[in-house]
């Protein structure tokens, strides 16, 4: 799944910041850009190793597109209890959570409804245009018997998994606190948009570059925020759009309909302790649509909402839009 | 919405409500039985053998077990909002997905 990786200085203006050598490392992982900085250019390597490794695992144990993977295989056996591996156990264990504090918002069942749409493969290879879909309701979160003590998961027939959101979440999460505790320096992982931070911060914070697409920045250079710990994850309809029978689809449904959310933000996101409760927020503000806003705030997450014509909305001590800083985007 | 998707959707609805009613016995039953615990463990000479007792019960069965271990049971927000950033170029950009 991995490609050639990409290293790159972003110290930015060291004389400013008193930063030296922070470096990025980008390379393609899990369908999405992965991508790395620490603080110590001399643990970059072996922090990429380690990174590279958490990501080879976790497609392998949950890509809905890998016919070998661990989750793939558990829906081979519906209907019977299997014991699940430790990583596995996690990562049902955090969407069951996701789903629960969400009411259902964010259902991993979700799996089922996204294949009526026509995306049933990886989206690299996913035919952009199609005939006609019928949406259909994702089975239910609560139809999954799951005993964490054990790890063992009876799942239903007809249900697909799909835990590709909080699984990244979560990987970026569980890479960026054990990278800085063996390397013992400060760490930010970047999966697709949603990222983690750990160990001591860079002297003005990691700053992040807030925008509709993870992969380049707004027209008008982007919304630049810096965070020193916890994490920050951005969830949008911007990104992995296709037709069918003339409609646009995009990857974010609502698990109540199956059909792609139409709530009325284009892009939401979030902060917060973790990358796993800032993805499960900013996907479930894309569903709750005009509730997002009093949703977050009785949270206490601070978030910042773009509506499909493009007004910027910020909560929960979001600091407000300003313009991108002169050089920010240029990576 | 077809007749097909409706039955589906209220079959989804009935679920939600009652997982969410299984939810809240479980938290009731829960609080009722620590606040049970606490007067017998207040009361009890043997504190010892009786904690041990406690740790030895089994879990809670219901027909859905999603209760997740050591996990915070809310969205937790960061230590601290984040700032404007000021300048210097951005580490990392934030965007869908």
């Amino acid at each position: 799944m991995t490609i050639t990786a990409h290293r790159t200085d972003v110290t930015g203006a060291p004389e400013a910041s008193g930063e030296t050598g922070v470096i990025e490392v980008r390379f393609s992982a899990i369908g999405t850009t992965a991508a790395l900085v620490v603080t110590d250019p001399a643990a970059a390597s072996a922090a990429e190793a380690m990174l590279r490794a958490d990501l080879a695992e976790l497609d392998r144990v949950c890509s809905r597109f890998r016919a070998d993977s661990e989750i793939r295989e558990l829906e081979r056996t519906a209907g019977s209890p299997v014991t699940v591996s430790p990583l596995l156990a996690e990562i049902v264990d955090t969407a069951l959570r996701a789903a629960q504090l969400t009411d259902g918002i964010v259902d991993p069942t979700v799996g089922t409804a996204m294949a009526a749409l026509g995306y049933d493969r990886d989206f690299a290879a996913l035919n952009v245009d199609g005939p006609p879909v019928v949406a259909v309701p994702a089975p239910g979160w609560w139809r999954i018997s799951w005993d964490p003590r054990s790890r063992e998961i009876l799942l239903p027939h007809r249900i697909s998994l799909d835990v590709g959101a909080t699984a990244k979440a979560l990987a970026a999460d569980r890479a960026a606190a054990r990278i800085a505790a063996k390397l013992r320096c400060g760490v930010l992982v970047n999966l697709g948009g949603d990222l983690a931070v750990a160990g001591p911060p860079p002297a003005r914070g990691w700053r992040v570059l807030i925008g509709d697409d993870h992969t380049h920045p707004d027209p008008d250079g982007g919304h630049g925020v810096a965070i020193a710990s916890g994490a920050l994850a951005t969830s949008g309809t911007a990104r992995r759009q296709w037709r069918r029978g003339g409609d646009l689809m995009h990857h974010i449904l609502d698990p109540r309909t199956g059909a792609p959310a139409a709530g009325g933000w284009r892009t939401v996101s979030v902060a917060a302790a973790s990358c796993v409760d800032a993805n499960t927020a900013s996907t479930a503000s894309i569903v709750l649509g005009a509730a997002a806003p009093g949703w977050l705030t009785a949270r206490g997450l601070p978030a910042r909402l773009v509506t499909d014509a493009g007004d910027v909305h910020t909560v929960a001590g979001w600091p407000a839009t300003a313009p991108a800083p002169a050089g920010m985007g240029v990576l | 919405m077809n007749h097909f998707q409706r039955a589906r959707l209220a079959d989804r609805d009935r679920g939600q409500r009652r997982i969410a009613h299984v939810t809240r016995g479980i938290a009731a039953g829960g609080g009722l039985a620590a606040a049970v615990i606490a007067i017998v463990l207040a009361q009890g000479p043997a504190a010892g053998s009786t904690a041990s007792t406690i740790s030895d019960s089994s879990p809670v069965q219901s027909a859905v077990q999603y209760s997740q271990q050591g996990s915070e049971q809310t969205l937790q927000p960061p230590a601290a909002a984040p700032s404007h950033s000021s300048g210097g170029g951005s580490h990392t950009r934030s965007g869908a997905s």
